[in-house]
């Protein structure tokens, strides 16, 4: 019986011991901002792929990774919309088959449609018919928007993004917002003659202010078949066209304000023509195909992104660290 | 004696002759644009090729003539034949007529190779009424 009674004493100070270690850790965690990440991992982006060879070898520049990135192949495969370019998706599906193991998709102008293969694109990755979602990947809260389905305030695609986003921000296991969507609020002028291709102003009216208050670090899209990488930016309420630069440094930052934004429609179905540079755009290319990397590591307190062409030369890198 | 020396000039004349037939054959450039025209909204376009530097690159321009800009570009890889056949997607641009220009770029500098020449074929958007 005093055994017994021992026992429970012990069992009850092992207990409030483990109970104080555990506090100690999640105060500590708190004040240094160790958030729940076990390993460093990278990802890769990239959209406007077609059908032809440059799509191979873009599939090829993903998956060699493997050897050529420190942290190996890429964990996440993120597609920004536009694939196969053709009433079905059998052709870019076969293409992208090596890498489509942990492959999450948003929903491109050409393939919107039952005539342009959309229920295969939503079989093939489990996406609803609205095909707007959001998952966690590590430290990170991937947002993928659907910019060919209603989005403007009071929609149901809107009212998802603001309470998802506004949950992402408190939570504190989540270090990095990076939201992907297909057409882009920001572009330098190119041949693409489409209202779409000049950023779209009722999108970036609407979402742009909630980026900024939910702290996103990361806008990718595509769209425009070139590379653009902005400096970070902050919406400009009096013209919105023109964003405000939080910052001219032009690769290494400490967690600016605002977001920094990229198209990368270099897939391999071909290039519009890059006419002229915003001032708010860092690089900008269109004359390569290739894919953007980010590599997350630190203890997922850095986000290191390169374009790499898919000849395996890098022509764009830029950190942010937290 | 005198059969051999009827012979030579033959001889010589076939050495100098057929490789300079098998030149000019895997130089001239062919390439097929499939179809010729496109949909304002856009199309698929098959760009089939041959006669171009073997296991290089070859480049295209779309060009606007009406104010010589270029709309679309990319470049692909050749075969051992010098040739491609591949698909790209013609849309998005203002509507005209073009040219569409290849050339040999080993380096994917974007420029026409030295001593290579260019070949250009007609495109439309929209297509012609027949």
């Amino acid at each position: 019986m005093k055994t017994s009674f021992l026992s429970i004493h012990s069992f009850i100070g092992i207990l409030s011991s483990s109970s104080l270690s555990i506090l100690f850790f999640l105060s500590i965690a708190s004040i240094y901002n160790i958030h729940a990440v076990t390993y460093d991992f990278n990802f890769a982006a990239v959209g406007d792929w077609g059908c032809n060879s440059n799509t191979d070898a873009t599939v090829k520049g993903i998956a060699n990774t493997k050897t050529t990135n420190k942290l190996g192949a890429a964990e996440l495969v993120l597609g920004l919309g536009d694939y196969s370019y053709q009433p079905t998706a059998n052709c870019w599906l076969n293409k992208v088959a090596s890498i489509d193991d942990n492959m999450k998709i948003t929903i491109g102008n050409h393939e919107n449609s039952a005539k342009t293969g959309f229920n295969q694109y939503k079989k093939s990755f489990g996406l609803t018919s609205n095909a707007y979602y959001s998952f966690d990947f590590q430290n990170v809260h991937f947002i993928i928007m659907n910019t060919q389905t209603p989005y403007t305030a009071g929609s149901s695609q809107y009212n998802f993004i603001k309470d998802d986003l506004s949950k992402a921000d408190n939570n504190d296991n989540i270090n990095w917002i990076i939201v992907v969507m297909h057409e882009p609020f920001y572009t330098s002028p190119t041949s693409c003659k489409i209202k779409s291709c000049q950023g779209i102003g009722n999108l970036r009216d609407t979402y742009h202010p909630l980026f900024d208050t939910y702290k996103v670090d990361l806008v990718l899209g595509a769209h425009l078949h070139d590379y653009q990488r902005s400096f970070p930016l902050e919406y400009n309420s009096a013209s919105s066209s023109k964003p405000i630069m939080t910052s001219k440094i032009p690769s290494k930052y400490n967690d600016p304000k605002g977001e920094i934004y990229v198209i990368v429609g270099t897939g391999g179905i071909n290039f519009h023509k890059i006419i002229g540079k915003n001032s708010y755009i860092v690089k900008q290319q269109g004359s390569f195909f290739g894919h953007l990397n980010i590599d997350i590591t630190n203890k997922g307190q850095v986000l290191t992104a390169k374009f790499i062409q898919n000849n395996g030369k890098v022509f764009d890198a830029f950190s942010i660290t937290k | 004696m005198n059969r051999y020396y009827i012979l030579l000039p033959v001889i010589m004349s076939m050495t100098i002759i057929i490789p300079l037939f098998t030149l000019i054959a895997y130089s001239q450039k062919n390439v097929t644009i499939s179809p010729n025209c496109s949909t304002e909204e856009g199309s698929e376009v098959t760009l089939e090729t041959d006669g171009f530097e073997p296991n290089s690159n070859v480049h295209w321009d779309m060009v606007n003539t009406l104010n010589n800009t270029i709309a679309l570009s990319g470049y692909f890889t050749t075969n051992s034949s010098g040739g491609f056949d591949e698909r790209t997607y013609v849309g998005d641009i203002a509507s005209g007529h073009y040219k569409i220009k290849f050339f040999d770029d080993a380096d994917t500098n974007d420029q026409l190779d030295i001593n290579k020449t260019e070949i250009s074929r007609d495109f439309s958007i929209p297509c012609k009424k027949q």
